[in-house]
């Protein structure tokens, strides 16, 4: 079973993080208040910021480590990131957002991410622009894209907040479904305690950048 | 006497727009990437054609491209020169017209949210890649009017390419060129058709570029 460690020290202009997280699998939810760093703290992760001084490791396979000088980019990383806004690329059909990774990682089992759009519901609008689709949709494109190139741990920065109530209620139980089909390791970060409590399989409450429970 | 200078400055100004776009879309990438020294000097000698007077333009290209210029010398060894040459004129169109397709293209890459990139980056994608599909697409409406206004710029180029390329008709005469002859010698007809084809062309071009870019919800010309 693989166990996923992070310690992360990093100072920014408005707070220090300073954790320790480790877990098996499952979700992590990491539940702060706006401006707690959850944000930065999952772009640590991903390898978009760089830490002052830390480890990351999945598994076996170290991604970060100061003392050791290693520093994996980004783009070898294959952690799966789900951006708050979803950062869909505009000027791409649905499809061709799923399909984006892994063309880049030239994976060409293209089967495996057409079962991904049919099983998120989304196969419909596969040609349409996310600027033509609804705000559950592109939730959902969004996911199907960051986890079509199967990602050893997926980071989902507030995936809900920009859906509304009713939305969210029916997302929440897709997402539990998917999380058991597609065995999804993730972080989820949100400052929703019932969207915690419902999603997390562990919680951690981050504060001042700072790990308070 | 039309249709000679009308195909000439088709020719040079669609060659001086290709070698701009390409320049200028290197040139914006590489500014608004990567910090080197001289960095602020580099740009402002790239705009700096848009604000001097094009004889002043005009007249360093002759001194750089020349055939006893410090570039032109060595170009004349090779076997090529600008002087009195329609390359000499797409040469002129290109410095004057490069600072609008720099801006452009500078303002779009500035402009588009780093976010797409980032997420290109954890779906595994190569910078080139990053480049091709994400950043130069969404770049995209800065591209077309950047590459409207060097194309308009270069069709109306007159002092650069005058000092540089010279009046040869059916060689190095353009539009602007013939224009200014024709009414210096008298012949109105000439001018006028002149006069008019470019001013509609003109407008045609940029009206139609401030159509497309309403609807793409761009920023229009003017």
């Amino acid at each position: 079973m693989k166990l996923i460690d992070i310690k992360i020290y990093k100072k920014t202009d408005y707070f220090t993080i300073d954790v320790d997280i480790s877990f098996k699998r499952g979700i992590l939810v990491i539940q702060g208040e706006s401006g707690a760093g959850k944000t930065t703290l999952l772009d640590c992760i991903a390898g978009l910021r760089n830490p002052d001084k830390g480890r990351i490791s999945i598994g076996n396979r170290l991604l970060y480590s100061s003392d050791e000088n290693i520093n994996i980019p980004v783009r070898e990383r294959n952690i799966g990131y789900l951006f708050q806004n979803y950062a869909l690329f505009p000027h791409m059909s649905v499809i061709e957002n799923v399909l984006y990774g892994l063309k880049s990682r030239k994976i060409k089992d293209f089967a495996y991410a057409e079962r991904i759009i049919d099983s998120f519901g989304i196969k419909h609008i596969r040609d349409k622009l996310p600027s033509y689709i609804s705000g559950g949709e592109k939730q959902r494109t969004a996911l199907a894209r960051a986890i079509a190139t199967k990602p050893s741990l997926l980071l989902l920065d507030e995936p809900f907040s920009a859906l509304d109530r009713d939305t969210r209620t029916i997302v929440y139980e897709e997402f539990l479904s998917f999380k058991k089909n597609f065995h999804m390791d993730a972080i989820l970060i949100t400052h929703d305690e019932n969207e915690a409590k419902l999603l997390g399989d562990s919680i951690i409450m981050l504060k001042d950048g700072k790990v308070v429970y | 006497m039309i249709l000679k200078p009308v195909l000439l400055s088709l020719k040079i100004a669609s060659i001086a727009t290709v070698f701009s776009l390409i320049i200028g879309v290197c040139l914006a990438r590489i500014m608004t990437r990567k910090d080197f020294p001289g960095k602020n000097a580099l740009e402002v000698l790239v705009i700096l054609p848009m604000v001097l007077p094009p004889s002043v333009t005009g007249y360093i290209l002759l001194i750089l491209f020349g055939r006893r210029g410090i570039i032109g010398s060595w170009l004349y060894n090779m076997g090529i020169s600008f002087v009195f040459s329609w390359s000499g004129a797409v040469l002129a169109a290109c410095i004057v017209s490069l600072p609008l397709m720099y801006q452009s293209v500078k303002a779009a890459f500035i402009n588009s949210d780093p976010i797409f990139e980032s997420a290109a980056r954890t779906l595994g994608a190569s910078e080139g890649r990053i480049f091709w599909t994400v950043s130069l697409p969404l770049a995209w409406p800065g591209i077309v009017s950047g590459l409207a206004l060097t194309f308009a710029r270069s069709l109306g180029e007159f002092g650069a390419t005058l000092m540089i390329a010279g009046n040869i008709p059916g060689k190095t005469q353009t539009i602007p060129l013939a224009i200014y002859f024709a009414s210096d010698s008298g012949d109105t007809a000439t001018a006028n058709i002149l006069v008019g084809i470019m001013t509609v062309f003109s407008f045609i071009l940029i009206y139609a570029l401030n159509g497309w870019l309403k609807k793409k919800n761009f920023h229009s010309i003017g």
